[in-house]
């Protein structure tokens, strides 16, 4: 929990190599290619940039279940010399009820993730965090593949299929 | 031999690749709920005529209730399978000996964001209530949803103006909840539902189906949750019966207002006004030109998946319509009840 008394995800990554300028491009490049999942709501000096975000909740196990319920968050990319740093706050869970035609929608009621879920919904609560977590490690881990990059206007790589010799056997 | 291995291995490779990328963006959906009650009429008759739990004093089952759902780019799919007492005679036309009721079997296109178009046999558009009984607070169903649609069989096209505004316009089969059409009348039931938005956590459907077989029922639901504890739900609708009937149909309205005590608490109360036209035509309520008034308090008391529904319903009606322990009519009915509902 942060000072507000806010559950917060936060990490600090050094990127020596990098030149600053490119750190705000990477930083921009960052919420432009996850548009889907995050948005950039405000700049302060090509030094931090404030978003919001979302991820969905999965129920079952491996590749099968149902979508039960999907968080928003607040995100901040703030740089510094050498290193950036990651906050996710906010979280605000709206569970999901199945609809008359079996999909799955956001029901009218969004709890903060700091509320207590009572003794009955403590594991729900539990799993709902621990997924908070891995999802936020997986942002955090997208991000710091691209604050990563040294180059002002990277190349985008483009996946080749393997060749396979007809020639030679 | 060589040649044999390399061509396996990249096939291999393909299917895992183009499997692992679709399993990511799209895996298969399976939902569902489980439901038993136990019921007690206190004229010792089940006498209330809800569409669900019947059986008097008695533990009993409801249904296993099991959906899939699959979504490949703009496509995709719903089935929804129910076996068990609730999801057949209940909401099944009987067909000889029930097994099982299919609820949903639809496919679906989304042809943009806002265009959608879908085909197949569908849970209807009509009404507050639903026959999942995850999906509805009170566990005794009203009148209105009663005497109402179950499904609709037909081709549907949604339009979203905006996320505040919707159209949705339809040709349905010519009779409700039946999975194929006559083929006299064919597909012959105009639906359409405007759904509007105006304000966060208020939204309102005002639903029209309208056919030659299946009379017109003119219907409007809605729900505003007014704060984060308090919601109030509301169903009126209005039912013509078809094929030249004249004054046959129901009139009919709900209040759902519902209070949260906490994520895991809430106390549900559903008022309803039910009047069957001058010349009947209700399936399961007052007699022609009669009316009744249901009063339903429901609890809600959330573990995980599991919902508990303790329940005090009581009827009162226009005219002698119920039975005593007795045998002799009587104007009112009160039943108490408890459910057990699982969603998965």
């Amino acid at each position: 929990m942060n000072e507000y008394g806010k559950y917060t995800f936060l990490e600090i990554t050094e990127v020596k190599s990098v030149h600053k300028d490119i750190m705000a491009a990477n930083a921009k490049r960052f919420f432009k290619t996850n548009s889907k999942s995050v948005k950039l709501k405000s700049v302060e000096k090509d030094t931090a940039f404030f978003g919001t975000g979302k991820l969905i909740l999965q129920k079952g196990i491996g590749s099968i279940g149902h979508p039960s319920g999907e968080v928003a968050y607040t995100i901040a990319v703030e740089l510094r010399s050498d290193k950036y740093r990651l906050i996710l706050s906010d979280f605000v869970i709206t569970p999901y009820e199945r609809d008359r035609y079996g999909n799955f929608v956001p029901t009218s009621v969004s709890t903060a993730l700091e509320k207590s879920p009572g003794k009955l919904n403590r594991s729900e609560w539990d799993n709902n965090m621990n997924a908070i977590v891995n999802e936020s490690n997986k942002i955090a881990a997208k991000l710091k593949v691209m604050m990563s990059n040294t180059q002002a206007e990277p190349k985008q790589e483009v996946k080749q299929p393997a060749t396979v010799s007809t020639t030679k056997w | 031999m060589k040649l044999k291995s390399i061509l396996t291995i990249a096939l291999l490779s393909i299917v895992s690749a183009t499997y692992a990328q679709e399993a990511a963006e799209t895996p298969l959906q399976i939902s569902g709920s489980v439901d038993t009650y136990y019921k007690y009429d206190f004229s010792k008759i089940s006498n209330i005529p809800t569409s669900f739990a019947p059986d008097q004093n008695s533990v009993s089952i409801g249904m296993i209730d099991l959906a899939l759902k699959k979504t490949t780019g703009k496509a995709s799919f719903v089935g929804e399978l129910s076996f068990g007492p609730r999801g057949q005679g209940g909401s099944l036309v009987p067909e000889g000996t029930e097994s099982f009721h299919i609820q949903n079997l639809y496919v679906n296109y989304a042809f943009t964001d806002k265009f959608t178009m879908t085909a197949g046999f569908m849970g209807t558009f009509i009404g507050y209530e639903v026959i999942s009984p995850a999906a509805n607070f009170n566990y005794s169903t009203s009148y209105l949803f009663t005497n109402g649609p179950f499904q609709n069989a037909g081709i549907k096209a949604t339009y979203a103006f905006s996320p505040k505004v919707s159209l949705m316009v339809g040709a349905f089969n010519d009779a409700w909840n039946n999975y194929a059409a006559s083929p006299k009348f064919g597909v012959s039931t105009l639906g359409a539902q405007l759904m509007v938005a105006p304000v966060e956590g208020w939204t309102a459907y005002l639903n029209l189906a309208t056919g030659y077989v299946s009379g017109t029922e003119i219907d409007l639901t809605t729900a505003y949750q007014v704060t984060d504890k308090f919601k109030l739900g509301l169903n009126a609708a209005d039912w013509s019966a078809g094929q030249g009937l004249k004054d046959t149909g129901f009139t009919g309205a709900a209040l759902y207002p519902q209070y949260a005590f906490s994520p895991a608490v809430a106390l549900g109360l559903r008022g309803e006004y039910f009047k069957a036209k001058k010349n009947g035509g209700v399936a399961a309520g007052p007699d022609a030109g009669e009316s009744v008034i249901g009063v339903t308090l429901s609890g809600n008391l959330k573990a995980g998946g599991l919902t508990f529904i303790p329940e005090v319903r009581l009827d009162n009606g226009s005219t002698a319509k119920f039975l005593k322990e007795s045998g002799s009519l009587t104007k009112s009915a009160t039943q108490v009840s408890l459910a057990a509902v699982y969603a998965f």
